[in-house]
């Protein structure tokens, strides 16, 4: 059964350029990104469960794949490639509306959109994590920019 | 003469669930009137990483609720061993410290301590109670002065009308979420491939069982090592837990226990308010706030629809078009309520 979610791309032109792009930049970026917006909203404890710890964020449509890990409750880019405790793939449409609470994880996870792989209950912790956080001002900011790219297509 | 302004009419009370504060907040802003939630311990049944509030996020959203005229409830809804007595006979007193609106419980000796040491605490039968008579609901009202049970999700239309017609308690029954096997409260199905059971740990598959695996044969999800059933590319996965399991038996693969779907009881809706049901209940405190958002605006407008004409209400393609794209699995169903077989 095909999903009933509107889906969006980017062109594939994107993913090609993406691929051949040096992995590191990205992640230095990301991680970057991340201690800006959500390291402080990151509860003590939970930082301290994801210490040492690798992710993977897949991007598949950009070609991208972002890898970072927590050392001293901070996220940290990572260069080369170490099993990750947990690796996630999705497109960048469907990263950017869990972000923006435009869209359910479940859901994207039901209709095989999010692939979550590795360790359940860290997955588990860090979506709760993430749904407890208030960032009112970045969500703004994100659904303003899709409504600007336009609606998705079902 | 003018005729006198009839009084709105009730609507029956929405119950949604919140795993997170930012959830209860959704809830409250788009028309909850009770909003329930659970401690950060196994005393709840969705005992999961990351979820559920400390005091602090309590208070607040015991503010924030009462601001709005909403109704905070806190779910003590599993079953103390003797061992572990002591956890769940705190978890009430810090409820009732905490001044929650109303406890949801399972337990008898729980609630009969509710009862004594805290007799203005509001009481409500939990689903896990299992109570699916009025003798049973009646028993539990005169020995522990429940005021609200919830209806175990066994029971037809009717079986519930005759329940409600013979009880002085307010009747709560499931209208949306995620269903699990019907022998809620006496289930310990995961406990043989996980050794925890979601009667005493809070979780029906816990987290640390799980295991999601890509396969050549397809993805797979596995609960302490059991296969639970494996996906191909156009198929949807739901929440690993074995009464969801798809298995081999007898040489058939199929789904023994049941089949991963969603309750849906919007067009039973007039049926159920005429017969005196108090509140609908939402399942989900483990889904995220954007499900919490989406499936409280849909029931408000339905319940409020149903409130002001029951004779005319209608489901509303859109809300059904809404529920379907946050549903577990690709069906809906009316579960026991509609049992043509009886």
């Amino acid at each position: 059964m095909k999903s009933s979610i509107p889906v969006r791309k980017l062109p594939a032109p994107v993913g090609a350029i993406g691929r051949r792009l040096p992995r590191l930049p990205a992640s230095i970026a990301f991680a970057t990104g991340l201690n800006l917006t959500l390291r402080r909203k990151f509860p003590a404890d939970v930082l301290d469960r994801l210490e040492g710890h690798t992710f993977v964020i897949v991007v598949e449509d950009a070609g991208m794949e972002l890898r970072f890990r927590v050392r001293n409750r901070r996220f940290v880019p990572v260069a080369r490639a170490t099993e990750p405790v947990l690796r996630f793939r999705a497109v960048a449409w469907d990263y950017a509306s869990l972000a923006a609470r435009e869209a359910d994880p479940d859901t994207l996870f039901f209709n095989r959109r999010l692939v979550v792989e590795g360790d359940t209950e860290i997955a588990l912790l860090v979506k709760n994590t993430l749904d407890t956080i208030d960032i009112p001002r970045t969500r703004g900011i994100l659904k303003r920019a899709m409504r600007v790219a336009g609606p998705a297509r079902g | 003469m003018n005729a006198l302004p009839q009084p709105a009419p009730r609507a029956m009370k929405l119950v949604c669930p919140a795993g997170t504060p930012p959830a209860l907040k959704l809830a409250v802003d788009n028309g909850a009137d009770d909003v329930y939630l659970g401690f950060k311990d196994e005393t709840n049944a969705r005992n999961f990483a990351g979820l559920n509030f400390d005091d602090k996020s309590i208070r607040e959203g015991i503010g924030y609720a009462h601001r709005k005229g909403a109704q905070v409830l806190v779910a003590l809804n599993t079953y103390p061993q003797p061992g572990t007595w002591r956890k769940w006979q705190a978890a009430v007193d810090r409820a009732a410290d905490l001044g929650v609106d109303a406890v949801i419980v399972a337990d008898a000796g729980l609630l009969a301590y509710a009862a004594k040491a805290h007799p203005q605490l509001r009481l409500h039968l939990s689903v896990q109670g299992s109570a699916t008579s009025h003798e049973a609901i009646t028993f539990y009202h005169e020995h522990f002065g429940i005021r609200r049970a919830v209806l175990p999700r066994v029971l037809s239309v009717e079986q519930a009308e005759k329940v409600i017609a013979r009880t002085p308690v307010e009747i709560e029954v499931f209208g949306f979420g995620s269903l699990s096997i019907m022998v809620e409260g006496r289930c310990a199905l995961s406990s043989y491939a996980t050794g925890e059971s979601p009667n005493t740990h809070g979780g029906c598959s816990p987290a640390k069982a799980i295991r999601w695996q890509q396969s050549p044969r397809g993805l797979e999800s596995r609960l302490g090592g059991v296969l639970i059933d494996r996906f191909g590319e156009e198929d949807h996965p739901g929440y690993p837990t074995l009464c969801r399991g798809r298995f081999v038996v007898n040489g058939d693969t199929y789904y023994p226990f049941e089949e991963p779907t969603s309750l849906n009881t919007l067009e039973l809706l007039p049926r159920l308010q005429a017969m005196g049901v108090a509140a609908i209940k939402i399942e989900g405190r483990q889904r995220s706030p954007v499900y919490v958002e989406t499936v409280t605006r849909v029931w408000r407008e339905a319940l409020d629809d149903c409130a002001r004409d029951r004779e005319r209400f209608r489901v509303k393609p859109a809300w059904q078009a809404a529920l379907a794209g946050i549903s577990e699995g690709h069906q809906c169903t009316l579960g026991a309520y509609h049992r043509p077989w009886k």
